[in-house]
């Protein structure tokens, strides 16, 4: 059974699968990619736009929740029941409310970047020490002031966390999303080969999708390093 | 202390390694108590399985069978095969096919029907024509439905560059609702979800699949090349109870339609419908088998489609065909 080049592809295989990709026609409106490339491009553009979403819904509602009590007890209950939903629960869900292809994927990576940036966003806000908010009462500064210039601050590292965590969870909802009602992207890409059997190029664009999550993690992590500068100060 | 601490990182990564070898090799296809069984979710043409199964065929044939289906596509089917988790199998000819011309040690031991599919529209497109820039689903690429789709389309002078195809994305049981929701414009599959959207009025047949290729291949009865060497009894077996089925359909369609209706739960008006455009039959015409795989492969050569079966899989299909069909099971 091993020697099934259908369940089990060699390497050899792979490095030949991934230049076969990167010379076939890519999906159309993007032919000249090369279909691992252009899949590629086209599945990077839903999480960009499904994780800047999820940044700044879960962001907002995040420094919202975190700084006032009242508002929490409102927002908590609902999002504790969606929360532990897994994202490929509202696959068919959201083929019937978006459709096929772009904003059923879109929907989903929102809804999987969400919650961590929401939740993390949350702790930020909450865990903002209180003798720096006291101190500030105590300099004269109004209630905007605090808010901005120290519990929003104070809370940056734990929003960065949140969105990192956002980022990977909504890379692989992606996958997840284009497996199904999906005629583009990586995840299209891998459910297609699966479908005529040809394992060396399905494993061609899960590597690809592994390769994209790790340099969209580094891109990440230089970001918050850039954006929390004081941590090194410390 | 954090010695036994690396003894312990040492034995969860040897059990990291070796727990997935253990899943692949842990079923031992040898000594299979039951006969396991395979097919495709509330797919009709498969009615012949219900039959067989209804009736009490398998036992009066002294096998017991154990049913592991049922999948969602041909594909994962073939899949379960390969890996040796299914004796026999109910399935499209074109997953068979294209699991034997893979390297996959598989025979085709009998029909089951043939034509039963058909290309649906929404009303509002009452020719070929209108389907240009459209949404269409298909099976899975490369199945009989997807290629069939191609020759519907080069008919009319448009080609897969013409429309917008789902080839195997949307699932089968999900086509009738999508189309309802007009989130595609039209489907080619196999039945009932040809008849459901025919009866609940949400769509049209625009062209019946026999007024395509009349007589098309469609399913198939295939067993591991390795089941078929050690089980000669059970495969015997299975066949002749899949063949009182099919005899059983032609001779008591009202019965046959009532087991119909209840191995897909769907309507006495669905099975009425779906009844009407399928043809259950044991035996097989080769050369239609060689025509189809032929035509997958120049549909490649000429860029029609992505390559899924090449001339190096497949240089000859007159003998790959004849290879893997093993019809001396049927009784004449």
């Amino acid at each position: 059974m091993a020697d099934l080049p259908q369940l089990f592809p060699t390497p050899v295989a792979v490095v030949v699968a991934f230049k076969d990709l990167l010379i076939a026609e890519g999906p159309a409106g993007l032919p000249w990619a090369g279909e691992l490339i252009g899949n590629m491009l086209v599945s990077l553009w839903r999480v960009i736009v499904g994780f800047c979403l999820a940044a700044v819904t879960g962001v907002l509602l995040g420094v919202i929740a975190g700084w006032w009590p009242r508002a929490r007890d409102l927002v908590e209950p609902v999002v504790e029941i969606i929360r532990p939903i897994p994202p490929l629960a509202w696959v068919p869900l959201a083929m019937l409310w978006f459709g096929l292809g772009f904003r059923p994927a879109v929907f989903l990576i929102w809804l999987g970047a969400f919650f961590p940036i929401l939740s993390n966003t949350v702790l930020g806000m909450e865990s903002t020490p209180k003798n720096l908010i006291e101190v500030s009462k105590t300099l004269g500064a109004n209630s905007r002031q605090i808010l901005f210039k120290v519990g929003i601050p104070s809370a940056l590292p734990s929003i960065m966390a949140g969105l990192r965590i956002g980022l990977g969870i909504g890379w692989m909802c992606l996958v997840a999303a284009e497996l199904t009602g999906s005629n583009t992207g990586l995840g299209y890409l891998i459910m297609y080969y699966y479908s005529t059997m040809e394992a060396a190029k399905m494993v061609a664009g899960m590597l690809t999708i592994g390769l994209v999550g790790v340099l969209a993690f580094i891109g990440l992590k230089k970001l918050e390093d850039r954006l929390v500068f004081w941590r090194e100060l410390e | 202390m954090s010695n036994s601490i690396n003894k312990l990182i040492i034995l969860s990564l040897v059990t990291l390694l070796i727990l997935p070898s253990m899943m692949v090799t842990g079923c031992s296809p040898s000594d299979i108590a039951k006969v396991r069984i395979g097919y495709l979710l509330g797919d009709l043409h498969h009615l012949p399985l219900f039959v067989a199964i209804e009736k009490g065929f398998f036992q009066e044939e002294g096998i017991d069978v154990e049913v592991v289906g049922p999948f969602d596509a041909g594909p994962a089917e073939m899949d379960a095969m390969a890996a040796g988790h299914l004796d026999i199998g109910y399935v499209g000819a074109s997953p068979a096919i294209m699991s034997a011309a893979r390297g996959v040690p598989l025979a085709i031991i009998s029909g089951v029907n043939q034509e039963g599919s058909a290309l649906v529209a929404d009303k509002g497109i009452t020719s070929i024509g209108d389907l240009r820039s459209k949404k269409i689903a298909t099976p899975a690429p490369g199945s009989i439905q997807h290629i069939m789709t191609g020759m519907v389309l080069s008919e009319n002078n448009l080609s897969f560059k013409d429309v917008e195809l789902f080839p195997g994305t949307i699932k089968a049981p999900d086509m009738p609702l999508n189309l309802q929701s007009g989130r595609i414009s039209a489907y080619f599959i196999w039945e009932p979800f040809v008849a459901m959207s025919v009866v609940s009025g949400s769509g049209h047949v625009l062209v019946n699949s026999k007024d395509i290729w009349p007589g098309h291949p469609c399913c198939v009865v295939v067993t591991r090349d390795e089941f078929l060497k050690n089980n000669d009894r059970e495969v015997k077996a299975v066949v002749s109870a899949h063949q009182k089925a099919v005899k059983f359909i032609v001779d008591n369609p009202a019965e046959s339609k009532r087991i119909g209706q209840k191995y897909t739960g769907l309507g006495a008006d669905v099975i009425d419908s779906a009844f009407s455009r399928v043809k259950y039959v044991t035996g097989i015409n080769n050369n239609d088998l060689v025509k189809f795989v032929n035509g997958i492969i120049e549909l490649g050569e000429n860029g029609s489609i992505k390559p899924i079966i090449t001339r190096k899989e497949v240089p000859e299909a007159d003998d790959f065909i004849n290879g893997i069909i093993d019809l001396k099971y049927l009784s004449r």
